[in-house]
C-alpha cells in the first residue's frame, strides 16, 4: 500500500475519533432509552392510526398531538396522514382517532431531598468486591 | 438534555471554578458554595412562582442507526420577588456541597401579582419552599449539574402532562412494516407552580444517573388561574425526569509532588529589596 494512502487512512481515522461525542455511560444509556421510547411512540401512532396496507410502498409523513396521562400512558390524536410532507397551517382535525397507549414500566424509587444522598454512591472497585465474594 | 446539562455545568462553573483555581481557602469555598445555592434556591422559587418557559425537541434522524438528537431550553423571564426567607444553610465541609432552602409565603407578593391573572388571596398561608444544592469543587459539579439537568427534563416531561406535544414521523411502509426513517417530538410552553419532591440516584460513580421528581398541585393551581389545567381527578400531576453527567475536562497535569500543576505569569524567587 503506497505510503500516502496509509497516512490518508491514518488521518482519517483520527478524524472519525475526534467527531465522535464522548459519552459517559449514564448518558448513552439515557440516549437509548429516549430512542426507544421515540421509536415505540412512533409505532404506536402509526400503526394504529394509519392504514398501512393503503401506504404500502411508500413514505408517510405523521403529525399527531400526545398527551401524557401517566408515566406509561398517552392520548394520540393524529392530526395529519400524508405521501407529501405534513403542512404546517394550523388547522385541527375534529375527527381525530384518539387512544391509549401503553409505553413503558417504570420502577419505584425512592426520593431524597438531603446533602447525605445529594451524591451518588461511589464506584466499587471490581477487584475488591470479588475478594469480599471469596471471604 | 446534553445542552443543558452543560449549561449548567458551566454555571456551577462559573459559581465555583474561580475560587478553585486560585487555591481558595475552605472558607472561602465554603461561603461560595453557600452562597451559589441560596441563589440557585431564589431561582427555583421564581420558577415556581411566575413559571418557566421550556422549548425542547427530540429527534432521532436515522431510526435503524439510532442517532439521536435532544435539546431542552428553559427560561426565567426577569421577575420582581420578594420577601424570599431561607432555612438555615447546611454545608458539608468534607464533600464541599451546601444546601439552601428557600421559602417564600404567597401573601408577601400580592402586591406586586397581576390579581386578575392570580388569585394568591385563596391560599394565604402558602408557603412555597424549593431546595438547591451547590458547590465550588469541579468533580462534584457535574454530579449537581446533573441534578439540574434532571429537573429540566421534569419539568418538560410534566409539561408533556399538562399540555401535550407534537410527534411527527417520516415513516416507510414495505409489506405493511414500518421501516420508519425519522421521528422528532416538540414541545414549546411555560409551566408555573412546579414544586420539588425530590431526586434519586441510578447507577454509581461518574456513570450514574440523576432522576428528579417534580410535582404540580393542580387543585390549587386551578383554583389560583381560575380554569381547569387538565381533566385530571387527582390532586397532584407529577413527573420525573433523568440526567447524566457531562464528561469534565482533562484533569490538570499534576507535578512530581502529586499536587496540581498551576499555571502562573509569576517567577518565583528570591528578591532582595534591602539596601
Amino acid at each position: 500500500m503506497p505510503k500516502a494512502a496509509v497516512l490518508a487512512a491514518m488521518f482519517l481515522w483520527a478524524c472519525i475519533l475526534v467527531s465522535v461525542p464522548d459519552l459517559r455511560a449514564g448518558q448513552k444509556e439515557l440516549i437509548e432509552k429516549k430512542v426507544k421510547e421515540l421509536i415505540e411512540l412512533n409505532k404506536i401512532v402509526v400503526e394504529k392510526n394509519v392504514d398501512l396496507k393503503k401506504y404500502d410502498k411508500q413514505t408517510v409523513f405523521i403529525k399527531a398531538r400526545l398527551q401524557q396521562v401517566s408515566d406509561n400512558e398517552y392520548n394520540v390524536k393524529v392530526e395529519e396522514v400524508s405521501v407529501d410532507g405534513i403542512k404546517d397551517d394550523g388547522r385541527k382535525d375534529e375527527n381525530a382517532i384518539v387512544i391509549k397507549a401503553k409505553v413503558s414500566e417504570k420502577a419505584d424509587r425512592t426520593f431524597h431531598l438531603d446533602l447525605e444522598n445529594v451524591l451518588p454512591p461511589e464506584k466499587k472497585e471490581s477487584g475488591g468486591k470479588e475478594k469480599e465474594n471469596t471471604k | 438534555m446534553r445542552i443543558a446539562a452543560a449549561i449548567f455545568l458551566g454555571f456551577a462553573f462559573a459559581c465555583g471554578l474561580a475560587a478553585q483555581d486560585q487555591q481558595a481557602s475552605p472558607a472561602a469555598k465554603k461561603l461560595n458554595s453557600i452562597n451559589c445555592a441560596k441563589v440557585l434556591a431564589e431561582r427555583n422559587i421564581v420558577e415556581t412562582v411566575y413559571g418557566v418557559k421550556i422549548r425542547f425537541t427530540e429527534e432521532v434522524n436515522n431510526i435503524l442507526e439510532g442517532s439521536f438528537q435532544g435539546n431542552v431550553e428553559t427560561k426565567t423571564g426577569k421577575r420582581t420577588i420578594k420577601g424570599i426567607e431561607f432555612e438555615p444553610v447546611k454545608y458539608d465541609p468534607a464533600k464541599d456541597i451546601a444546601q439552601a432552602t428557600a421559602t417564600l409565603k404567597l401573601s408577601n407578593i400580592a402586591d406586586i401579582v397581576d390579581k386578575d391573572k392570580f388569585n394568591i388571596a385563596k391560599f394565604p398561608d402558602k408557603v412555597i419552599r424549593r431546595t438547591a444544592f451547590a458547590t465550588s469543587s469541579p468533580d462534584k459539579a457535574a454530579k449537581i449539574a446533573a441534578i439540574r439537568a434532571a429537573e429540566i427534563d421534569a419539568y418538560k416531561n410534566l409539561y408533556k402532562k399538562i399540555g401535550g406535544f407534537t410527534l411527527e414521523s417520516n415513516t416507510k411502509v414495505e409489506n405493511f412494516v414500518l421501516k420508519s426513517e425519522s421521528v422528532k417530538a416538540s414541545v414549546i410552553g411555560a409551566l408555573m407552580g412546579a414544586e420539588f419532591v425530590g431526586f434519586s440516584w441510578e447507577g454509581e460513580g461518574d456513570d450514574a444517573i440523576a432522576t428528579v421528581k417534580l410535582r404540580i398541585n393542580a387543585k390549587e393551581l386551578s383554583e389560583m388561574i381560575g380554569e381547569k389545567l387538565i381533566d385530571f381527578d387527582k390532586e397532584f400531576i407529577e413527573a420525573e425526569g433523568q440526567g447524566a453527567q457531562k464528561v469534565s475536562a482533562a484533569p490538570k497535569r499534576k507535578n512530581e509532588d502529586g499536587k496540581q500543576a498551576v499555571k502562573t505569569d509569576v517567577i518565583e524567587g528570591n528578591i532582595n529589596i534591602t539596601p
